[in-house]
């Protein structure tokens, strides 16, 4: 049966202890629903689309620090005096 | 400023007729051990030691100091040696003046340099940023711009469907304030740090809008290029501190990279409402830049201090009408934000990175420490006017040589 893709975009914060192991993190966030859309190393974070109703059981994934909703960010057009 | 930059020469200070001995080393054995052993061995009359300072108070005397200075160099111990001078109380104003003494306000565009590059001490700095990466999270940069042809730059976009391109002219202008040209040629010069090398990342789109998704991967991309300044005109009006911020900013630290940001344009002080720092400025581990105007007061658009841990404006610098690169045809534009506060303090903190070497943590309290205290409350301006000192007041390693003979 298809599923509906999910909309919801999240940040996923990993635990420092767990960030030389975020590939396996990953892949526990991926059985746990998670659409992993890019994995940032540097960072530490993991960046991927679930349902919202996911966002508990994806904090409870071992290694996660914390689940954090994506937000838009904007500035000003570029003919306004203040940027 | 009106003074040539001096330093008291001897004669301009009383003297004591004692020396300073000072050995600057962080090896606590030598202060607390060897020092004072030295110091015997030579016979040297000492009048007061202190281990914790490695520095010594001796009474004048040119032979065993020179027996010394000899002994020091065969052990490759850092001495330097001055004479003692005396002090007073700075109860008068003209005291506390020094080569330091910030040029005094208003500033101006001169035909040679943008007021901002003047107020914050980068026109005389012989410090260029050269060797140190700055990252620049922003709307892409107009890489075919004549006045970046000698730059070295490295563009990577973040945003679905479009290159690192400047599609709106932001990235551009605060590229520019950061390591555009300090001379222009045709145009005055606006580039802070000229000979940084340059990395646009772009995280926001031709419509000025992005994500914390496509920022935190620029980030991401920064860190892995190990930029030691990572400047961001850009947030969100919102007071909550944001999570993901305090991570990046905290790890960013720890690899060597500093975060700066602007505090945001959300005031409106003429009308009585002050605003507030939003995210990602407001994380505890990224600095936040206020914007002040060529008179060095508050820009009316400046967001205020958010009252919790992070909240607080750290530093200052010029936000207001502030010239610079801009995409397209128009190549050169005049505007004003925090947005374009952000990239002086990243500008300071390049040339501040190549001549002291510091990095993260030290690199933020280095460019707090040098900030030129406003009379503005701290909550509008931090620690003040951000400026980069002199390159000679700024030398980490130790003197080999002593200062000044003193046999002669």
């Amino acid at each position: 049966m298809a599923h509906d893709e999910p909309t919801t975009a999240w940040i996923v914060t990993v635990d420092e202890r767990r960030t030389d192991s975020l590939d396996a993190v990953a892949a526990a966030l991926e059985a746990c629903g998670l659409c992993v859309d890019r994995v940032l190393p540097a960072a530490g974070m993991i960046h991927g689309r679930a349902d919202r109703a996911r966002r508990e059981a994806l904090a409870a994934v071992d290694g996660v620090a914390s689940v954090d909703p994506v937000r838009d960010v904007s500035i000003a057009p570029p003919e306004a005096d203040v940027q | 400023m009106d003074a040539a930059p001096t330093t008291p020469g001897p004669t301009s200070t009383a003297e004591t007729g004692r020396w300073l001995v000072v050995v600057d080393t962080d090896d606590v054995d030598v202060r607390h051990r060897e020092v004072p052993e030295m110091l015997a061995a030579e016979g040297l009359s000492v009048v007061g030691y202190y281990p914790r300072l490695g520095v010594a108070v001796v009474e004048r005397d040119d032979d065993r100091l020179e027996g010394l200075r000899l002994r020091c160099r065969q052990r490759r111990r850092p001495l330097t040696l001055l004479p003692e001078r005396t002090y007073q109380a700075l109860d008068r104003p003209g005291d506390a003046a020094d080569s330091t003494a910030p040029a005094d306000p208003p500033f101006a565009d001169t035909a040679e340099h943008t007021w901002g590059l003047q107020a914050v001490r980068a026109v005389a700095s012989a410090a260029t940023g050269a060797g140190v990466k700055v990252a620049v999270l922003d709307t892409g940069f107009a890489v075919d711009h004549p006045d970046f042809r000698d730059h070295q730059i490295t563009a990577e976009s973040f945003i679905d469907g479009e290159g690192p391109e400047d599609g709106h002219g932001h990235g551009t202008h605060c590229i520019g304030t950061a390591c555009g040209p300090r001379t222009a040629g045709t145009v005055r010069g606006y580039g802070v740090a000229p000979e940084a090398e340059i990395f646009a990342g772009k995280v926001l789109g031709a419509d000025g809008g992005g994500s914390d998704a496509s920022i935190l991967a620029g980030l991401d991309w920064a860190l892995q290029q190990e930029c030691a300044v990572i400047s961001m005109s850009l947030g969100s009006d919102v007071r909550e501190v944001h999570p993901p911020y305090v991570a990046a900013g905290r790890r960013a630290l720890e690899q060597g990279s500093l975060i700066v940001a602007a505090a945001g344009n959300n005031a409106s002080r003429s009308a009585g409402d002050p605003g507030f720092v939003g995210a990602p400025a407001n994380s505890p581990f990224v600095l936040a830049v206020g914007a002040v105007d060529a008179e060095l007061g508050i820009a009316d658009f400046s967001a205020r201090t958010l009252p919790r841990r992070g909240g607080q404006v750290d530093v200052a610098a010029p936000g207001v009408e502030i010239f610079s690169s801009w995409a397209g045809e128009q190549r050169h534009r005049t505007i004003s934000g925090t947005s374009m506060a952000t990239p002086h303090v990243a500008g300071v903190a390049a040339l501040l990175a190549e001549s002291t070497g510091l990095r993260g943590r030290a690199l933020w309290a280095a460019i707090v420490q040098e900030a030129v205290r406003l009379d503005l409350p701290s909550l509008d301006v931090g620690s003040g006017l951000t400026v980069v000192p002199p390159v000679e007041q700024l030398a980490e390693a130790p003197a080999e040589e002593p200062a000044e003979d003193p046999a002669t």
